[in-house]
């Protein structure tokens, strides 16, 4: 390849004024709701023994009395899927100029350089893992199932109930569909399904839905009842997350936030919202879902440099014959709903 | 002793769903007897089968209500699952005495606790054995 012209008369002809460099950080609005456990094992299980709210009976002076057993629970075991993306730190365009430039006195200008581009290089390798763990979560809230595409998808077998198919008796776009209905429907299934006894509850909502509900006018109506005080619409505020708060609503005995996560990934050319623009999800503001991180495949070093656990692990790998020097991220996170029918998923829009 | 059931099993998930419950649930005696496999093909019989006497051999059989061998009469409650090839016998263990989880006796196909056998319910008649079938209420369940 012969060199460029205007590599020799850059500095003559013209000035870098400004760069812009596209590196969108990846936000965590979702994973926020699953707390992180790490562990040293290849792979993670749950234990789950789902209980019951039956009430005593009473008996007789003479009688033994009831016996309760508590004798049944589910453990689950997963495996993780593995993430693992990476870099060949020499084929960096200030790689060889750092090298060279040992010889003139400013290495070390270079090589700094050289090491702020790698980071950011790398920094964009890690927001990749960051968006499928975002992704697992995504999948997780809205159907239950962990999609995998080298992996079988991981099922955690939510109830029927828990993921309502479109219908029009719902659809928040018809005048005389009252949104707090279909809110209210998700609540009692999260207490009496899911048994979360808490008072608020977040729903994170397509961008549709929300549009959709703030333009019901049964909901409307409601929030313009003179001297009752039962929702609270605001100017929508965006938390460190990600996410966006745009107010609470009464439903029922309980309480609504009401966010959108307006953020996208990347497939196959476009854009995907994380939360589907026509379903509402509702959890517990208190969830008990678990991000939990297995061990990534590791040896033993010389020097007794021993294995680690992690979100993620930074490697490198040197190959002097080849001349190649590799920094890898690697990651086995699996997003766990502990709780499972504390999930209830809406398609409120067709 | 618990038992574990695989509901689901893929390359990289496998749910199980485990019973700890008891059968016999304290102040049990046991005795041991012998069970015949006679039947042409294997047997396999789950802990908590009623079980009754055939009176000429003095074997075990399942208790069959409508047997006139001797083995439509209870004599205790099988206490482990065995599993015996046609042709072979094997010394199992039987609960004679104390307290047993009503809900975890197994039956042959057509009795029930109802069930009469000489003008007198299997209830009853486990009951005067020394036998006192304790209802349970299980406050846990498996997950999805």
């Amino acid at each position: 390849m012969s060199i460029a012209v205007q590599d020799a008369r850059a500095l003559l002809t013209k000035g870098l004024v400004a760069v812009y460099k596209e590196m969108p950080k990846t936000t965590s609005f979702l994973r926020s709701f699953f707390t992180v456990k790490e562990s040293m094992t290849e792979k993670v299980s749950i234990e789950v023994r789902r209980g019951s709210e039956k009430v005593a009976v009473d008996v007789t002076r003479y009688d033994d009395g009831n016996l309760n057993i508590v004798s049944k629970s589910t453990e689950k075991l997963i495996k993780p899927p593995m993430y693992d993306e990476y870099i060949i730190a020499n084929d960096h365009e200030l790689y060889q100029v750092a090298v060279g430039a040992i010889q003139t006195g400013q290495g070390e200008t270079y090589f700094k350089q050289l090491i702020d581009g790698l980071a950011e290089d790398m920094s964009m390798s890690v927001d990749k893992i960051y968006r499928a763990m975002e992704k697992q979560a995504a999948d997780v809230l809205e159907t239950g199932v962990v999609s995998l595409t080298n992996n079988a998808n991981i099922d955690y077998g939510r109830k029927a109930a828990s993921l309502v198919a479109y219908g029009a008796a719902r659809d928040f776009s018809i005048a005389t569909v009252n949104p707090k209905e279909v809110f209210l429907t998700a609540l009692k299934f999260i207490r009496e399904k899911g048994k979360a006894q808490g008072s608020v509850y977040n729903a994170i909502l397509g961008g549709e839905v929300l549009s959709a509900l703030f333009s019901n006018p049964l909901f409307q109506a409601e929030g313009d009842l003179k001297d009752w005080s039962l929702d609270s619409i605001r100017e929508p505020q965006r938390n460190s997350v990600g996410g966006t708060l745009h107010g609470q609503i009464s439903v029922g005995s309980y309480k609504v936030n009401l966010w959108t996560y307006p953020e996208v990934y990347d497939l196959a050319g476009a854009q995907v919202p994380y939360i589907n623009e026509k379903k509402m999800i509702i959890i517990p503001e208190t969830t008990n879902f678990v991000m939990a991180f297995s061990a990534v495949p590791q040896l033993i070093e010389n020097g007794g440099v021993i294995p680690q656990k992690g979100a993620i692990l930074m490697t490198e790998y040197f190959d002097m014959k080849k001349t190649a020097h590799e920094m890898h991220a690697k990651s086995c996170p699996i997003a766990i709903p502990v709780a499972v029918d504390q999930i209830h998923t809406t398609t409120v829009l067709n | 002793m618990s038992t574990g059931t695989v509901v689901k099993d893929t390359s990289n998930q496998l749910n199980i769903n485990i019973d700890s419950s008891f059968i016999f649930l304290g102040s049990n005696s046991y005795e041991r007897a012998t069970y015949a496999n006679g039947t042409g093909s294997t047997v396999t019989m789950l802990a908590g089968t009623i079980m009754g006497r055939v009176s000429s051999s003095g074997l075990l059989l399942p208790l069959a209500i409508g047997a006139t061998d001797g083995s439509q009469h209870f004599v205790g409650v099988l206490t482990e699952t065995v599993t015996v090839i046609n042709g072979d016998s094997k010394q199992v263990s039987l609960c004679i005495e104390g307290k047993v989880a009503q809900d975890k006796l197994v039956f042959n196909a057509a009795e029930d606790l109802e069930s009469v056998v000489d003008g007198r319910q299997l209830k009853d008649i486990i009951a005067g054995q020394g036998i006192k079938l304790v209802a349970t209420d299980e406050l846990s369940n498996f997950d999805n």
